[in-house]
């Protein structure tokens, strides 16, 4: 008995213990440091918050998080613009298109980040209608959905003009889907018109309490002109470039203005007596001298960044990758030259011009000492001697006094000026010249969308339609603030348009997406990559280039739908 | 000091006094006798106690002892290691002589086997003890590098730091993605930190439990085996207590050291450099070709060059040492018993700034407080401190600096960059000024048995645990550093911290029925619970740094990170043993696991395993089989789990960060969704069966083990890649199927026993092969097979270390030039791969990732073998022990040796480690040209096989007790022994094949080190 009783105790003893915690309370997980979608938008706050993401995104996706190449290629690196500046005979540096396939790494790249972009936006644009959330009133619902509209759009809009219909999805993905399938081009820029014509109605104006960073409605007018034109409805497109073109306030600057319109400098040979130094087209690319707040009326859209600053994002690095090789170039004696702050910095020289965007292009109807876009100032093409120790101090850079043990291909090139910065925080110094520099990667803003691009926009639209008088009138606004010879309207052909954004954009423009777009990709490479040229690089004809390939990841993974490839690959 | 660890060490203090008072004793009449072995020697130093209580003595020289005031009705107790402890009531007795027999180890040994301990020969499953009193003669920092090789079944990782801790694995990898690591358990408590932080003296038993039936006591977090730890428990001399010292003092250098170039060899790199770039490569115009101006003056600067930096090397390198002590103090009687330790370590590594310490203190205290209720409390305190920055390799390597270069400026400090080039960076630059790291970890195990008073054979055992481990790091690097001179300083400091509540009720009933049917029933219910939080801040941007990482707020630009999370487990076990005769027994285990960490929808597992034995050699026939011992069958089968899913993983987040608009006092926070909900996800599933024998032969001289095992483990928690199109990259899902299969072996031998000279071999043997079975299941390329995965280096039918690359057969020379030959892309000097033919069985002479790629090896092993042997002859002993890993035949292949894929392998003005490169007048170089990799459109790797046999300890002690016997000091050991000290390896180049360390700019020698070692008893 007593047995019993011993062992039922026990027993008791242990079941105890083994009911004495809360199993559900205990299996349930709670999270702690991290918000879930469920807690996360539910107030006005909470879709600020989200925005905010997406325009950090947009600028990651845009400009990187490191030095990531897909934006170099996107301004034509590698393409009709820029070509490997590591030697005479690099063929290519960052994309090879005579042999694009499914399996291209940037191709990828482009593609999964806009639609990471289409993901983050449907999660505003599904969620705002959540009737939870509680917004103080409907313009300020749809001023964040506008805007989140507008950057679905520019996403769409990119996949749209470099693979043609891509797959549409407009509702935040919650878990594993495999079975998209090809929404065709119309579809999809038609997708872009709808998203756009809501972002033009709703999204915050310049003077709606608009801070650096944010995305005008002048944007979406701009980008719904490009998706107009690409749709082939010219007078839609016309009507929305004239929006921004006539809005009081955005003009082409045509004044010296800004933090540097009284820099005086002694040049590029850093030698001599200071004087005044700069023009009005070298005043848009200085630092602190981007914004509205800062007297530039002419962007539209800037990705913003502040030295030293959190939540600014990576630095660009123009300067790093754009600019030529100088400083570490030697004399023939051997001797260095100097690396030096102003207007200078350290460029690496991997990213070169071609000549259609050093020499062609500027030498357009004779204007290469007129136009100030081709001026000293803007760039530069003679490279000096700048170590007092080097016999050559003050000369001029020739082949003769440069030493041939480096590479001088990459050490003087035509140096664009809108790369360098005037003066360096100084993150490093050169332990030559004990000058300091930030190793190529700035702190200043960019330009996405600027009010020059709108006008060459709509003289696409005016050219398509037929009015090529109207499109002479708009591409020489912006030739006249360059002081170049004005065009005719027999003068006006796609060409001259794609000449006149090299001129104007370089450096800026999503070429390839303009390129793609027009269709011109593969004939411009055909005309202006330096290697296809001398080396004979040839691209078949049928499709290919036509349009970029759809990754071969994406039709891996849709394991449950097909997703058909572009013709040509 | 840092407070904290003040703190550790009081608390420690303080439980270490707690204990004392609880050890009594008591006496009262006289018996003396001769205590003698089995062949009539008389046995000195056997320990004779009065049953019951500490009264006791040992045994003189003669094997003479004598106990005074002891009753007629007390037991005396005769114990002697190695021999079977005998008992003889005293009664009217004046003189007791007692023989004693051997014990043949293993006969009565006592195993751990997951909530309860069981006879060794009553163990179904598949377990493995290490033999501690061997391995441990040899001295080590911690206990993976006493056990490493000598369990077989059990993979240890090499070390090649102060202090590291080397990774485990128990038979293969049966995890494509999840952990791979054992679970460990620590005197019966699941056990979550580093072994590091556990004395190595401090433990008595190490024990693998290694297929499913033994591991499944553990349910879903024993898939890849179990490690069980005890520590010790208290044990005096005579009823007096025993204290131990270990003191020892290791000399520690590289196993191999690292050869950079000199000036000759720099110079000869440069011609060669030169003469390939098509330049002028006069050895006699040396001095106009450095590129560096800071070269070329120091080059010029005594007329017969000498070299500025002699030994670029050495400036990195320092003398390594060990110093070691340890104490402990232990004493039991009937009723309690307890453990005291405490072990302090000072080491440093053979690079600068590698350094180590750790201290670690232990109390053990049990006490029977009636006859049925029965308390303990085991307390740790473990403090590491890794602090020190060592000059980081990789970009700023520390092997480049050039012979000609300037290290030093004049008034001592580092120049930046010491050969005159911004693309070498002093290592000295990379250095933090700051750089601290210690890690703490408190743990305490409360355990109550409950032994339920007139029902025999039933106990309760109740064990309470928690542990606390925290971790501090900070780091400072100030403007005379790479970063910080960018970041104008920059700072930071870490705090992170996780604690571990485990409440364990074991109730079991153990009883033997008519002498024969044994049953022993385990039922089991844990409950955990566990939380961790950390804390980090930054800054930098200082314009006053003189305060350090301590006022982070005097830097412009701060950031703060923290976080937290917590999970909780519950685990229900039922297990059975049923034994009859000793002769067969079956075990059945089943545990259920619930884990916070599951999803949504999977939130509980069940894991069912069975096993049985069958001591043939206790049937009848076996009677006339002299030759053999003992002999048992063993078959087990039975599903693990891999919990591996870290808590939070399976919902869908929503990170947030950090932007700026312009024009903003400051950022804006953002948050965007991150991951997708997994709500199905599950844990993955081992299912293995495991057939095993257990032998002793020849009067038991040999002995041993063997096992063959297979196992499956589905549900592979794997990355499935999305579309893009969807947002993500990839979601998590239970897919696939990945078989291993081997053998393990382990072997004891008595080869010599005579008089006064002893020698005894273990050898251990693991072979372990995997392959998987299927992943995605699907067939694409219509081959009717499944497709493998290449991006994922996952071959179906092959094994998952498989190698899938270009095949290099040679080096391209200018003959191929010259006849025409060569491929396009290709140059002279670089890898010459080999082309394949294609489906037409034609060659299209060019090397693609589509066509030329094949499976060239494995880098995984053949087999792993060790060979103990320890021999004893009077006072001295002496330990060897090998130790190897071996392939053979394409397997154990490494593609580590790639001195052309450093950084600035073109760059004559950059030093290297001495490599054997392919130049104009060494045109049978082992590697390419050191500009190959512009040189070669498609690069391939060359692979070397890793195989070795290594000595790696080898010990010979001498025991001085009888020199000493006249003191208090009752035992007297000294010891010289060498670890790591000679590596046999045919086909390795470079340093240490264990650790895969070759021929690399950032390759980090193993250390090898001399140990001296006092251990005396008192």
């Amino acid at each position: 008995m007593k047995k019993i009783i011993y062992s039922g105790i026990t027993l008791l003893f242990f079941i105890f213990f083994s009911v004495s915690c809360n199993e559900k309370e205990l299996l349930t997980e709670n999270p702690k440091d991290f918000l879930t979608p469920e807690n996360s938008f539910t107030t006005p706050a909470g879709f600020k918050a989200t925005m905010a993401g997406l325009l950090a995104s947009t600028q990651g996706v845009f400009f990187g998080t490191g030095d990531a190449w897909e934006k170099f290629v996107m301004n034509g690196q590698d393409a009709d613009l820029a070509v490997s500046g590591l030697s005479e005979g690099g063929l290519w540096y960052a994309i090879q298109w005579n042999t694009m396939n499914p399996d291209n790494g940037r191709v990828l790249s482009w593609w999964s980040s806009y639609y990471s972009l289409i993901f983050s936006a449907n999660t505003i644009i599904n969620r705002a209608e959540n009737d939870i959330v509680k917004w103080d009133s409907e313009k300020q619902k749809n001023e964040i959905v506008g805007s989140a509209k507008f950057i679905r759009a520019f996403a769409y809009h990119l996949l749209a003009n470099m693979w043609g219909g891509v797959p549409i999805t407009l509702e935040e993905t919650s878990s594993a889907r495999f079975d998209y399938t090809r929404a065709t081009r119309e579809e999809v820029y038609q997708q872009c018109v709808e998203d756009l014509t809501f972002a033009t109605q709703w999204m915050k104006t310049v003077n709606d309490g608009f801070r650096g960073g944010e995305i005008p409605r002048a944007a979406a007018y701009h980008i719904l002109a490009e998706v107009y034109i690409a749709l082939g409805k010219y007078p839609e497109a016309v009507q929305a470039a004239t929006a921004v073109i006539d809005d009081p306030n955005f003009e082409l600057m045509t004044e010296r203005f800004g933090r540097y319109k009284n820099f005086t400098w002694n040049g590029y040979d850093y030698l001599g007596a200071y004087e005044p130094w700069g023009d009005v087209y070298w005043d848009l690319f200085r630092d602190g001298n981007f914004n509205r707040a800062e007297g530039n009326k002419e962007a539209i859209w800037n990705i913003n960044l502040k030295y030293a600053t959190e939540g600014s994002g990576y630095p660009e690095s123009y300067e790093r990758w754009w600019g030529p090789w100088c400083w570490a170039l030697k004399d023939i004696d051997g001797v260095e030259n100097f690396l030096k702050d102003t207007l200078m910095g350290r460029p690496v020289g991997v990213i070169r011009p071609t000549p259609y965007a050093a020499e062609q292009i500027w030498n357009y109807k004779g204007d290469w000492d007129r136009d100030i876009r081709n001026s000293n100032f803007n760039i530069q093409r003679k490279f000096y001697f700048t170590n007092p120790k080097s016999k050559y101090f003050g000369q001029e850079i020739t082949s003769e006094n440069a030493s041939t043990v480096n590479n001088n291909f990459r050490m003087a090139y035509p140096y664009f000026m809108k790369f360098a910065i005037v003066k360096h925080y100084g993150e490093v110094t050169d332990p030559n010249s004990k000058e300091p520099h930030d190793n190529g990667r700035n702190y200043r803003d960019l330009y996405i969308i600027r009010l020059a691009e709108t006008y060459l926009l709509r003289a696409e639209a005016y050219h398509l339609k037929g009015s090529n008088d109207l499109a002479a009138a708009d591409i020489n606004k912006v030739r006249a603030r360059a002081n170049a010879t004005l065009v005719s309207a027999g003068d006006v052909n796609l060409d001259l348009i794609l000449d006149e954004r090299a001129r104007e954009l370089y450096g800026e423009e999503f070429r390839v997406n303009t390129l793609l777009r027009m269709g011109k990709l593969k004939e411009y490479i055909r005309k202006y990559h330096y290697a296809t040229i001398n080396q004979g690089l040839t691209y078949p004809d049928g499709g290919f280039l036509d349009l970029l390939p759809i990754p071969q990841h994406e039709i891996d993974a849709n394991k449950e739908a097909v997703l058909e490839q572009n013709p040509g690959y | 000091m840092r407070k904290s660890f003040k703190k550790g060490v009081l608390i420690v203090i303080l439980i270490l006094f707690a204990g004392m008072n609880l050890i009594y004793a008591q006496q009262q009449n006289s018996v003396s006798g001769k205590v003698t072995d089995s062949k009539s020697q008389p046995l000195p130093g056997v320990t004779v106690v009065v049953k019951g209580t500490m009264q006791g003595t040992v045994t003189n020289a003669d094997g003479i002892y004598t106990i005074s005031s002891i009753s007629e009705n007390a037991t005396l107790v005769f114990s002697f290691v190695g021999m079977l402890t005998q008992e003889a009531e005293v009664g009217n007795r004046n003189t007791i002589n007692i023989t004693l027999v051997n014990d043949v180890i293993g006969i009565e040994e006592v195993v751990a086997i997951g909530y309860g301990t069981s006879q060794r020969q009553e163990v179904t499953g598949a377990v493995s003890v290490a033999d501690l009193d061997e391995l441990r003669k040899a001295p080590a920092n911690n206990i993976l590098e006493t056990v490493k090789g000598a369990v077989p079944g059990l993979t240890v990782g090499g070390t090649n730091k102060a202090g590291q801790v080397g990774g485990m694995l128990v038979r293969g990898q049966n995890s494509i993605s999840a952990g791979n690591a054992p679970l460990i358990v620590v005197d019966n408590v699941i056990y979550n930190g580093s072994l590091g932080d556990i004395a190595n003296d401090d433990i008595e038993s190490f024990t693998v439990l290694k297929d499913a039936s033994a591991a499944a006591v553990y349910g879903a977090r024993s898939a890849n085996g179990v490690v069980i730890i005890t520590t010790k428990k208290g044990k005096g001399i005579n009823g007096k207590p025993e204290f131990n010292a270990n003191l020892s003092y290791s000399i520690i250098n590289e196993l191999e050291r690292r050869e950079v170039y000199d000036a000759e060899g720099y110079i000869k790199r440069m011609l060669d450099i030169r003469a390939l770039n098509g330049l002028e490569a006069n050895p006699d115009n040396v001095g106009d070709y450095f590129v560096s101006a800071i070269e070329r003056e120091n080059y010029a600067a005594t007329p017969d060059h000498k070299p500025t930096v002699p030994d670029p090397y050495g400036l990195i390198r320092q003398n390594g040492f060990n110093k070691k002590m340890s104490f402990s103090a232990a004493n039991n009687t009937e009723k309690s018993a307890y453990f005291i330790s405490t072990s302090v370590t000072d080491e440093q590594g053979v690079v600068i700034n590698d350094t180590y310490k750790n201290f670690t203190g232990r109390i053990n205290i049990s006490n029977d407080f009636t006859d049925w209720l029965t308390v303990s409390i085991n307390a740790m305190y473990s403090f590491r401190d890794y602090s020190g920055a060592e000059p980081t390799t990789g970009y700023g390597s520390t092997v480049g600096i050039s012979p000609y270069g300037k290290v030093f400026n004049e008034d001592g400090s580092y120049v930046h960059y010491p050969n005159g080039t911004t693309s070498y960076i002093s290592p000295f630059w990379q250095i933090a000024t700051v750089n601290l790291d210690q890690r703490n970890n408190l743990n305490a195990v409360l355990r109550g048995t409950i032994k339920v008073p007139w029902v025999e054979g039933l106990t309760l055992n109740s064990t309470y645990s928690e542990s606390v481990r925290w971790d501090e790091t900070s780091q400072f690097n100030d403007t005379k550093t790479q970063t910080g001179e960018i970041d104008k300083s920059n700072g930071s400091r870490s705090y992170s911290r996780s604690n571990n509540m485990l409440f364990d009720n074991v109730l079991n009933y153990k009883q033997l029925f008519a002498d024969k049917h044994k049953v022993d029933v385990t039922l089991l219910y844990s409950w955990e619970e566990s939380s961790y939080e950390n804390l980090f801040g930054s800054a930098k941007q200082f314009d006053n740094d003189v305060l350090l990482d301590y006022k982070l707020e005097n830097g412009l630009i701060q950031n703060v990170n923290t976080g937290g999370g917590e999970s909780g487990s519950i685990g229900q076990m039922a297990r059975a043993n049923y034994t009859y005769d000793q002769k067969y027994g079956i075990t059945g285990t089943v545990r259920r696991d619930g884990f916070s960490a599951f999803s949504k929808n999977k939130k509980w597992g069940v894991f069912p395993s069975a096993a049985v034995i069958w001591n043939i050699s206790k049937e009848n026939f076996m009677d006339n089989v002299s030759v053999i011992n003992d002999l048992a069958l063993r078959v087990s089968y039975g599903k693990n789990g891999n919990q591996s899913i870290a808590p939070y993983s399976t919902l869908a987040k929503v990170g947030t960060g950090k932007y700026l608009y312009d024009g903003d006092a400051s950022y804006s926070i953002t948050q965007a969704i991150t991951s997708f909900a997994t709500d199905d996800l599950s844990w993955e599933e081992t299912t293995g069966i495991n057939i095993g024998i257990n032998f002793a032969m020849l009067d038991k001289r040999l002995s041993g083990s063997i096992d063959v095992y297979k196992s499956n483990t589905v549900n592979q928690l794997f990355n499935l890649s999305l579309p893009y199109i969807t947002g993500g990259s990839s979601i998590r899902a239970n897919l696939g199927d990945v078989e291993n299969k081997g053998i393990d072996l382990g072997l004891n031998s008595i080869n010599i026993q005579k008089n006064e000279f002893k020698w005894t071999s273990d050898f251990a043997f693991s072979l372990n092969r995997n392959k998987v079975i299927t992943i995605l299941g699907e067939d694409n390329d219509g081959d009717g097979k499944e497709d493998d995965l290449i991006g994922s280096n996952i071959f179906i039918g092959k094994s998952l270390e498989q190698i899938y690359t270009y095949n290099v057969i040679g080096m391209w020379q200018q003959e191929d030039v010259d006849n025409g030959t060569i491929f396009a892309g290709m140059n002279p000097g670089t890898y010459k791969l080999e082309d394949l033919p294609d489906k037409n069985g034609e060659y299209d002479g060019k090397i693609t990732s589509t066509n030329d790629r094949q499976h060239i090896g494995n880098s995984k092993e053949n087999f792993r073998w060790s060979l103990n042997n320890n021999f004893v002859y009077k006072d001295f002993s002496l330990m060897v022990y090998l130790y190897s890993v071996w392939g053979g035949n394409d397997w154990y292949l490494s593609g580590v040796n790639q001195p052309e894929n450093d950084s600035y392998p073109y760059r004559e003005d950059v030093n290297k480690v001495v490599y054997d490169y392919w130049a104009l007048d060494n045109t049978g170089g082992t590697f390419p040209r050191p500009d190959s990799q512009s040189k070669a459109s498609v690069k391939g790797v060359k692979y070397f096989d890793r195989s070795f046999i290594k000595l790696q300890k080898v010990m010979l002690g001498y025991d001085a007790t009888r020199y000493v016997k006249s003191t208090f000091i009752k035992g007297l050991n000294l010891s010289v022994s060498g670890d790591n000290l000679f590596t046999y390896a045919p086909h390795w180049i470079g340093l240490d094949p264990e650790t895969n360390q070759g021929i690399r700019d950032g390759a980090v020698p193993s250390l090898q080190s001399f140990i001296f070692t006092l251990a005396i008893k008192f």
